[in-house]
């Protein structure tokens, strides 16, 4: 139960065009303030709840992805953040893309958009909570 | 008393939160905040290759000084009793940070461990300012001697002491061992769980004893008036922390050595003053 008050996030950025990142920045910044929903950016994913991924999967990050999932503790839920997490978005034809991220780790939140509204951001971190028993 | 210590370790994490978040235009987290953050980390299991006895160590170190504190019925243990395990504390910290495999936690823990020789140098130098002008280590002699008597020296040691608490809480600017952009969770980086937990946990016992042995051993007042006190030094570390930026390791160490020199001056006039001329000033 403290997770739903106490969701610390660790931001994970892939290979994308880095317009999803600007997004989170503003998402996590402090014109939204999620501190007062007790969502906390944390620097390292040992001390994250949520995992909170953008950009596409290609072959040099399909390792990272994995290790950084496995260095979380339990419970942990992953956030696919824009349509690069959630398909490799307009990126999907290049030739270093082998797989989407769910091939790799379980998501249970996508959050569409090229990129996503901050305002999505923080209602898919809400939405994401409500998974948790 | 650890009970007093925790509530009052929770409202002073959260006053300091929140000051930040005021500072930035923002509302701010809400005042249970730190209990639900301390509630999700114990009920979290713990992954990687982390010892867990030396967090362990730390914070039955930093429980062991609060126990030692003054209390609403008695005047506790000995100043030093205090010194000693606060210290022993922030090193246990520093060698869990050693102990685990991230290089992050190892540069963490190197600063930590230089922050903190630097700063107890300086943290003790202020404190035996006002043992060597109150001739007594016990806070009851001490809380007496400052009823009594009013020293314009011990203002400045005061002042010292002020910084030297800052540095130990690793408040900004002083917050060199876990700057999250250049070492990401510092000596915490692979603590996770209830291993991160008591590492919380300690931090919020520290909340709690440095501002109340400030207040103790520079005005000679009763438990109330000093939790009083504790409170408006926190507000002035959380104003400090919001608008200052990060010192540099080495601007850090200078200031912290040079000020460290200035309260041995101090303590040293106080010794001399108190020794061949009978008074303090």
């Amino acid at each position: 139960m403290g997770v739903k008050k106490s969701p610390w996030v660790y931001l994970l950025g892939l290979a994308g065009c880095n317009g999803c990142d600007i997004e989170i920045a503003a998402a996590v910044g402090p014109r939204f303030d999620p501190e007062r929903l007790g969502i906390k950016v944390v620097s390292s994913p040992r001390h994250a709840d949520i995992l909170l991924v953008n950009g596409t999967v290609n072959k040099k990050m399909k390792k990272v992805v994995k290790e950084v999932y496995n260095q979380m503790a339990d419970p942990k839920i992953v956030v696919a953040v824009g349509s690069c997490a959630m398909s490799n978005g307009p990126f999907r034809e290049c030739y270093n893309m082998e797989c989407r991220l769910d091939e790799l780790v379980p998501v249970s939140i996508y959050i569409p958009g090229c990129p996503p509204r901050p305002q999505a951001i923080i209602y898919g971190i809400k939405k994401a909570l409500e998974l948790v028993k | 008393m650890i009970l007093i210590a925790l509530v009052f370790g929770v409202f002073a994490s959260w006053l300091l939160r929140n000051l930040a978040a005021r500072a930035e235009g923002r509302v701010g987290p809400p005042l249970l905040q730190p209990v639900w953050d301390l509630i999700k980390l114990f009920r979290k299991g713990s992954v990687g290759d982390v010892s867990e006895v030396l967090p362990l160590l730390s914070l039955l170190f930093v429980l062991f000084a609060t126990i030692n504190l003054p209390s609403p019925n008695s005047w506790g243990g000995d100043l030093i009793v205090v010194l000693y395990s606060l210290t022993a504390s922030s090193i246990f910290t520093a060698i869990a940070g050693f102990a685990s495999s991230s290089p992050f936690s190892k540069i963490g823990s190197s600063r930590e461990l230089q922050q903190t020789i630097l700063a107890e140098l300086l943290f003790i130098a202020a404190s035996f300012s006002v043992v060597v002008a109150a001739n007594s280590t016990s806070f009851q002699a001490i809380a007496f001697y400052n009823q009594n008597n009013f020293n314009p020296l011990l203002l400045l040691t005061f002042l010292m002491m002020l910084i030297a608490c800052q540095a130990k809480l690793r408040k900004a600017p002083f917050d060199i061992p876990d700057a999250n952009v250049e070492v990401a969770g510092g000596p915490a980086t692979e603590f996770s769980g209830y291993v991160l937990g008591m590492y919380e946990l300690t931090y919020l016992l520290e909340l709690y004893c440095l501002p109340m042995l400030t207040a103790f051993l520079f005005f000679g007042v009763n438990y109330p008036a000093a939790l009083m006190i504790s409170v408006l030094i926190i507000f002035l570390f959380g104003i400090v922390a919001a608008i200052t930026a990060r010192f540099s390791v080495r601007s850090s160490a200078g200031l912290l050595f040079f000020t460290f020199l200035f309260s041995i001056l101090v303590t040293t006039i106080l010794y001399i003053g108190g020794r061949f001329y009978g008074t303090f000033i």
